[in-house]
């Protein structure tokens, strides 16, 4: 990948080295044979404001607003004019300071004086010629550059679409030879398979949905309870109540499984004694209720209300997620003593007309 | 013969072709004609057999699932199996009648079937589920005694406000708490239970009797307070909306 020499000078401290350097040169060329410096110098030195003016405007103006916005034939056309006003006013400066107090030895001519004027043209060329040809590199490479990050992006986009499409397609039908390999010499790992099946595809394809039916939710949320009840042996006792019908009805995903999410992490089997979740949705018309309560562990309590590490950021998400999309269609209390952590949760539900 | 049905599997994966074939063996209508790992290959079959129903892949080595149910006509009966949920809308385009997504569990597969033969308008099958896991109905815990104890929702017949604690009065015994009323009011399912008086919660289902005044639970006549009426007939209605074999 080509790198742009990334100057550490300014825009401007390039220009006033670039014109330092051009006023020394032409100065020890133009002081010639008799060494006449003070003269040299003096006669470039009035020159400068107004070339570098020109060099100005053609670089940072026309180059930029013109040259680079491929506007090429205007650049040209405008060019033209400009420079022979610059030849005009060159013209004039000689005349009125630097053969008249300087060089006065040289023969004044009429301001439009062909040879003169022309030699003022191809000097103001010259002086041109190369900021406009550093600049023109400088913007090529940096054409480049971007172009070159630009393809790589777009590789690294085009790689992503590969590995989502490619992965899940893959898993599930891994999955799915697992299940069927299982489903008769071991029925229930085979269930853990499936609920892993249901679980990780909601996680891979509903992440980017904004509403899914409140049944999917549920069976979710049913696949998650039964998974952490395998893991742990049944040690944890879980209640998991739902009343009302959840057809045709729909909502944001994963709000209420963060929030049985953090129930479950939070009250994993302890030696303190019972770990328990009690989980309760109903459906009441438009609106669903959800209670979820776990046992705390004493001596940790305040632990899972004040953002700890783990599951505070998760937590403040789902709170400003809720805050976002339901706005008042919703009500959120979580309140802990104790024994127990409580969250209730009142949202009103989406349905199809 | 004329009930049963006809159909075959395009599927390139040993296992998952193997998995159907044990669903297809467990459902008696279900006649396998055969089992091929692409399209071209079940043409021949689908010539000379009456197929009724097919069971693809949708990706297949060469033509896909899609493509190939695509070229057939008459449009057969289909039901897709993929690994691939965005495939999903695809299958629905071409009129499937189900679309299953790997790992197939069993009652998933059934009911695929029986949409299928709801659409040939015959008998259902019975969703006799191979082993219901029985599930543990639903409880809360509360802290009696000094320690927590779990009570089933189904035995709470209702809670009693005294004056600092709360009594809850289940089929089997009191229980005592210090909880206050509305603290047990808003954790309660709203669904099963409502508060019918300032110091009173009843379980709806175990309400046996019920006028404007008052409601009979377990023999004991319990008041309704003058503010509660509105809530206490409305969470009854939504009860019994919610169980239409619940009657008063």
């Amino acid at each position: 990948m080509i790198a742009i020499p990334r100057s550490r000078l300014g825009k401007k401290s390039v220009y006033a080295i670039y014109w330092i350097l051009y006023v020394l040169l032409f100065g020890f060329i133009q002081a010639g044979p008799f060494h006449d410096y003070r003269n040299a110098f003096a006669s470039e030195i009035i020159s400068l404001p107004m070339r570098a003016l020109f060099v100005a405007i053609v670089l940072e103006v026309m180059m930029e607003r013109l040259l680079f916005r491929n506007k090429i034939w205007l650049f040209i056309l405008l060019y033209i004019p400009l420079i022979l006003l610059f030849a005009v006013i060159q013209r004039w400066i000689d005349n009125t300071f630097i053969l008249e107090y300087f060089l006065t030895q040289w023969q004044k001519e009429p301001l439009l004086s062909i040879s003169p004027f022309i030699y003022s043209i191809i000097k103001l060329q010259f002086v041109v010629t190369i900021p406009f040809s550093v600049k023109l590199f400088y913007n090529w490479m940096r054409e480049q550059h971007r172009s070159m990050r630009m393809a790589e992006e777009k590789t690294q986009a085009e790689l992503l679409i590969l590995r989502n499409q490619f992965h899940p397609h893959f898993i599930f039908n891994v999955l799915n030879t697992l299940y069927a390999k299982t489903l008769v010499t071991s029925p229930e790992s085979a269930e853990i398979v499936a609920r892993m099946s249901s679980l990780l595809r909601f996680s891979i394809y509903e992440i980017n949905t904004t509403r899914i039916p409140l049944e999917k939710e549920i069976k979710y949320l049913e696949d998650y309870i039964a998974l952490q009840k395998v893991r742990f042996d049944h040690h944890q006792q879980i209640s998991f109540h739902i009343d009302g019908n959840p057809d045709n009805k729909f909502l944001e995903p994963f709000i209420l499984m963060a929030f049985v999410e953090n129930s479950f992490k939070h009250s994993m089997p302890n030696e303190y004694g019972d770990s328990w979740i009690t989980i309760s949705i109903s459906i009441q018309q438009e609106w669903l209720t959800a209670k979820i309560e776990n046992s705390a562990v004493p001596g940790h309590s305040g632990h899972q209300l004040f953002n700890g590490h783990s599951g505070g950021v998760g937590l403040e998400n789902v709170k400003r997620r809720l805050n976002l999309i339901y706005g008042e269609n919703h009500t959120l209390k979580i309140s802990q003593n104790e024994d127990s952590y409580f969250v209730y949760l009142k949202l009103k539900l989406e349905s199809n007309e | 013969m004329n009930n049963s049905i006809n159909c075959i599997i395009i599927e390139d994966e040993k296992p998952a072709a193997d998995l159907l074939q044990l669903y297809i063996s467990r459902i008696e209508v279900l006649n396998l004609a055969g089992t091929f790992t692409s399209g071209t290959q079940a043409i021949r079959c689908l010539n000379t057999h009456k197929i009724d129903l097919i069971f693809t892949d949708i990706n297949l080595p060469g033509i896909s699932g899609v493509d190939f149910i695509r070229s057939l006509t008459p449009a057969p009966n289909v039901i897709f199996t993929t690994a691939h949920a965005q495939y999903a809308v695809d299958g629905f385009d071409l009129d499937a009648v189900d679309f299953l997504l790997k790992p197939i569990p069993f009652e998933r597969f059934l009911k695929a079937i029986n949409r299928f033969i709801k659409l040939d308008s015959k008998q259902l099958l019975e969703t006799n589920k191979p082993e219901a896991p029985e599930k543990e109905p639903p409880f809360i815990f509360v802290k009696s005694d000094k320690k927590m104890v779990k009570i089933y929702l189904d035995d709470i017949l209702y809670f009693e406000s005294q004056k600092n604690y709360l009594l809850i009065t289940t089929t089997k015994e009191v229980y005592k708490t210090y909880h206050s009323i509305s603290e047990m009011e808003e954790k309660l399912p709203e669904s099963m239970f409502v508060r019918i008086h300032r110091s009173f919660i009843v379980s709806i289902p175990k309400i046996e009797k019920f006028n404007s005044n008052e409601i009979e639970i377990n023999k004991t006549i319990i008041p309704i307070g003058r503010h509660y009426g509105g809530t206490t007939t409305q969470a009854l209605k939504n009860y019994q909306l919610m169980h239409p074999t619940f009657h008063l």
